[in-house]
């Protein structure tokens, strides 16, 4: 009997891997724990292995192709077998997912009981307008009571209030399906009532669950034009310029985003680019870069048009779903960096390579282990508090970016934490994280510093309830004990979810933060 | 050059191309005794006789038919519409029959006929009579469509309809018969399908045609005051459109206006619109504007029959829009 290899979840959040290379080929003998291909998550590259022993007897899915977590992608047995065809072409990704029971068509509907008396669906009513579900409080009839119209037969909590449900038909109370503290979808069947006369029928088929919806279709690549030239954008806003606006703009390799438009709804027209050409070039900073990539004069360089990667992919669905499935309120603070910046050119002189960034990385930890409110995450109902300190650090990717965690950064010393940021960015960089890598902790820091951004507001990466987002360190000028003085400043934006974390919290954590960067000696203590 | 009028520039044509070619006849209602509902035949029948300037009785449909089957038998007819409004009864003979005689046959019958008279608002003559029908004719493949502004182009243009070896439908006006401009003496024939750039100009492109060329000219005139430089192109041929000639004026100006005295809806203009917007996108700085007649049926009084259509402030207005200028 060939036992199938499934594409293994890999990741928390794979829902797809991508077979890069197989290292077994088709005949291949297979011992359990063998390497049998290499698979492209969302998040890196890892090997999978086999399970058993036997001979590769069939590959399902060929390079390059993506198959569903939990899809067979080959087949192993013994040698000479035969793959039986029709299950190898039924598990094909293509086709049909390995969720059988999802794909089955919904249980029959309860039959008609055979005591003549028909069954009626009391079903869970919707109480407010944002009632999904509700939860069964009380039954206030039991099985086999009878049943008036307009009778209050149990009491529900929805996401407002309790309120209590009422028959609309007269019966008998034949079987109850959602038991007390269960939930139900609005919608769904509650209880069954039997008309006069009927039985209650205790051998009702099991309720009809929430009917599963089918298995979607695996998911055709995304077609061309989804992905086609994306808009010109500002801070994520679709910036408006009239064609020849932009025409002009691409010839003479102005910057648009460098232009103030006249038009309605600040729309670049020709006027403003042509204004914005007697001032002087105006480059794009792309233009200035590669002229080699210019093309010939009078050609116009078509889009190229390239599916997303899988990280990109569960990048633009992660972020698409946080902004507004997160609260986000956002607190800044300036730090004066004089002493840190000192702190990092003392460890040179002694030979030890810190970073500012270790050294924001180092209070940050410190500063959650100090207010642990803010060391938390909000999963499902729960509220989770986490009791060690691990810190995320964003890393930027070619295609992306992941943020590595770095374990009990609060417990570790500058240089630990110097060595450990470095090693997981690198091994980010190569893809090879291991899943343990990049999940878990409760804080992420951002900086951008390294690019000369002042200040910014990152995306809270759930489930983690935070995140800094940390500008460059500048010389600004300030006013110390009245007098103007030049000093090292960073700006700092913390970015919260407000269901778990309020803005006190959010403020008590950061006093703390800048009290430890711009005294760095607390942070030995 | 001699300065004439609209009307004398169409009946100086006719009756040249009745003098050059004796295949050539005038049917319609007033065209004979009557010198012409609006005097465009003034003279003819004492020149040419009742054998080939026809008074027809009041039968659109039967005299449209009986010169298509003439024009299917080898003479080249000129049928006169006292309005266009009127010519909705021969609509089956133009559109089924004109139209189409040439492609249903392949290519064994000909047509070469001209059907002409004026169209659009004549001045108080309510809703049934006040009608710029060219749109519905300009549907019809088969059909050339054509609406010129001036004397010196409706003379060359009739001149060049009458050539034609297919079926031509001329827009004239009754507001323009008595326009005067200078019109070139003798053979002057204008080709068909070539719009005219009538004022050159650097910073929109107002495009329109027949009566309305005149209000496109004075809001130019009023713009040009404020240094705004107006281009006026004159289709002149709806069917087929120049668009050559559309699209390098909007690629000059990045800017375009389309005025137009029929109902905007599935209008002349929304075609230009739709070659504008496929061909010259990226050489647009603002979205096309039209100016239409309002989407109502006319009504009698004169205020409201004015307001109805375009006129100058109107174009002003909607090319300080396209140049994103205040007050628009």
């Amino acid at each position: 009997m060939a036992i199938p290899i499934q594409m293994p979840s890999l990741s928390p959040t794979m829902t797809e891997g991508k077979i890069v290379k197989w290292l077994k080929k088709q005949g291949d003998k297979v011992s359990s724990g063998d390497a049998v291909a290499e698979v492209e998550t969302d998040k890196s590259n890892l090997e999978i292995e086999a399970y058993d022993d036997g001979i590769l007897l069939q590959v399902l899915v060929a390079e390059g192709e993506m198959a569903k977590v939990g899809a067979p992608i080959a087949y192993l047995g013994a040698k000479g077998e035969k793959v039986d065809t029709g299950a190898a072409a039924a598990a094909k990704p293509a086709e049909a997912q390995a969720q059988p029971s999802a794909a089955k068509p919904p249980s029959a509907p309860p039959p008609t009981s055979g005591g003549g008396g028909s069954r009626i669906t009391i079903q869970m009513p919707s109480l407010s307008p944002t009632m999904t579900e509700g939860k069964i409080v009380k039954w206030l009839k039991k099985q086999g009571d009878k049943v008036s119209s307009g009778d209050a037969v149990a009491e529900v909590e929805t996401d407002k209030s309790n309120l209590e449900i009422e028959a609309y038909d007269d019966g008998v109370l034949a079987e109850i399906v959602t038991g007390e503290n269960q939930m139900a979808k609005v919608g769904a069947p509650i209880a069954y009532l039997t008309g006069k006369g009927a039985k209650a029928a205790p051998s009702a088929p099991a309720a009809p669950k929430p009917v599963a919806a089918p298995a979607p279709a695996a998911p055709k690549p995304a077609p061309a034009a989804a992905v086609a030239a994306k808009p010109a954008a500002t801070g994520g806003r679709r910036l408006r310029a009239s064609p020849v606006a932009k025409r002009i703009a691409r010839e003479k390799g102005l910057d648009l985003t460098q232009v103030s438009g006249s038009g309605p709804s600040g729309r670049v027209v020709k006027r403003d680019i042509e204004e914005a050409l007697s001032r002087g070039p105006v480059v794009a900073p792309a233009a200035r870069k590669a002229p080699a990539a210019q093309p010939a004069p009078g050609v116009r360089p078509e889009p190229t048009v390239a599916p997303l990667t899988s990280m990109r992919k569960v990048i633009a669905q992660r972020m698409a779903e946080v902004k507004p499935g997160v609260p986000h309120f956002y607190l800044t603070i300036e730090v004066d960096m004089e002493a840190a910046v000192k702190v990092r050119e003392e460890a040179k002189a002694m030979d030890l390579k810190v970073s500012v960034n270790d050294l924001i990385v180092k209070a940050v930890a410190m500063a959650v282990r100090r207010y642990p409110k803010i060391n938390v995450s909000l999963q499902g109902d729960q509220v989770v508090q986490f009791h060690s300190v691990d810190v995320g650090i964003a890393v930027a990717l070619e295609e992306g970016l992941i943020t590595p965690v770095l374990r009990d950064a609060d417990q570790k010393g500058l240089e630990a934490i110097s060595t450990g940021v470095r090693e997981l960015a690198e091994r980010a960089r190569k893809r090879a994280l291991r899943p343990e890598e990049y999940t878990g902790g409760s804080i992420t820091v951002s900086n951008l510093g390294m690019y000369g951004i002042d200040q910014f507001v990152a995306v809270i990466n759930p489930p983690q309830a935070s995140i800094l987002a940390v500008g460059a360190v500048a010389e600004k000028a300030v006013v110390r004990d009245g007098q103007l003085a030049v000093r090292k400043m960073m700006t700092a934006t913390l970015s919260c979810d407000h269901r778990v974390i309020d803005g006190a919290i959010g403020a008590e954590f950061l006093r703390e933060l800048r009290g430890l960067l711009e005294h760095p000696t607390r942070l030995l203590f | 050059m001699p300065e004439l009028m609209y009307r004398e520039a169409l009946n100086q044509a006719l009756a040249e191309e009745m003098e050059r070619d004796a295949n050539v006849y005038l049917i319609g209602e007033e065209v004979g005794r009557y010198n012409g509902a609006f005097k465009v035949s003034q003279g003819l029948l004492d020149k040419f006789g009742s054998a080939r300037i026809i008074d027809a009785p009041i039968s659109e449909l039967g005299f449209t038919g009986l010169s298509v089957g003439a024009a299917m038998v080898g003479l080249r007819p000129v049928v006169e519409m006292m309005t266009w409004n009127f010519a909705i009864l021969a609509m089956d003979q133009i559109v089924n029959n004109a139209a189409k005689l040439r492609h249903m046959s392949g290519g064994q019958l000909r047509c070469p006929i001209v059907f002409r008279g004026p169209g659009g608002a004549g001045g108080r003559l309510s809703s049934q009579h006040s009608q710029a029908l060219e749109a519905n004719y300009a549907h019809f493949p088969g059909l050339k469509v054509i609406a010129p502004a001036t004397p010196a182009d409706a003379k060359g243009m009739l001149k060049a309809a009458i050539r034609d070896e297919n079926p031509v439908v001329m827009i004239e006006g009754e507001r323009l018969y008595a326009i005067k401009g200078e019109v070139p003496e003798g053979e002057h024939v204008v080709p068909l399908g070539k719009a005219d750039v009538k004022r050159e100009g650097t910073d929109v492109t107002i495009i329109t045609w027949s009566r309305m060329y005149y209000f496109c000219m004075q809001a130019a005139e009023e713009l040009a005051k404020e240094g705004i430089n107006v281009e006026v192109l004159d289709l002149r041929t709806l069917r087929p459109l120049d668009e050559e000639a559309i699209l390098a004026s909007v690629r000059k100006t990045n800017r375009a206006v389309i005025v137009e005295e029929g109902w905007g809806f599935a209008g002349v203009g929304a075609s230009v619109v739709d070659l504008i917007q496929s061909q010259a996108f990226d050489d647009l700085d603002a979205p096309v504007e039209r100016v239409t007649g309002l989407d109502v049926n006319m009504s009698y009084a004169a205020n409201l029959e004015n307001a109805t259509q375009p006129d100058a402030p109107k174009i002003i207005a909607a090319v300080k829009k396209v140049l994103y200028r205040e007050g628009a």
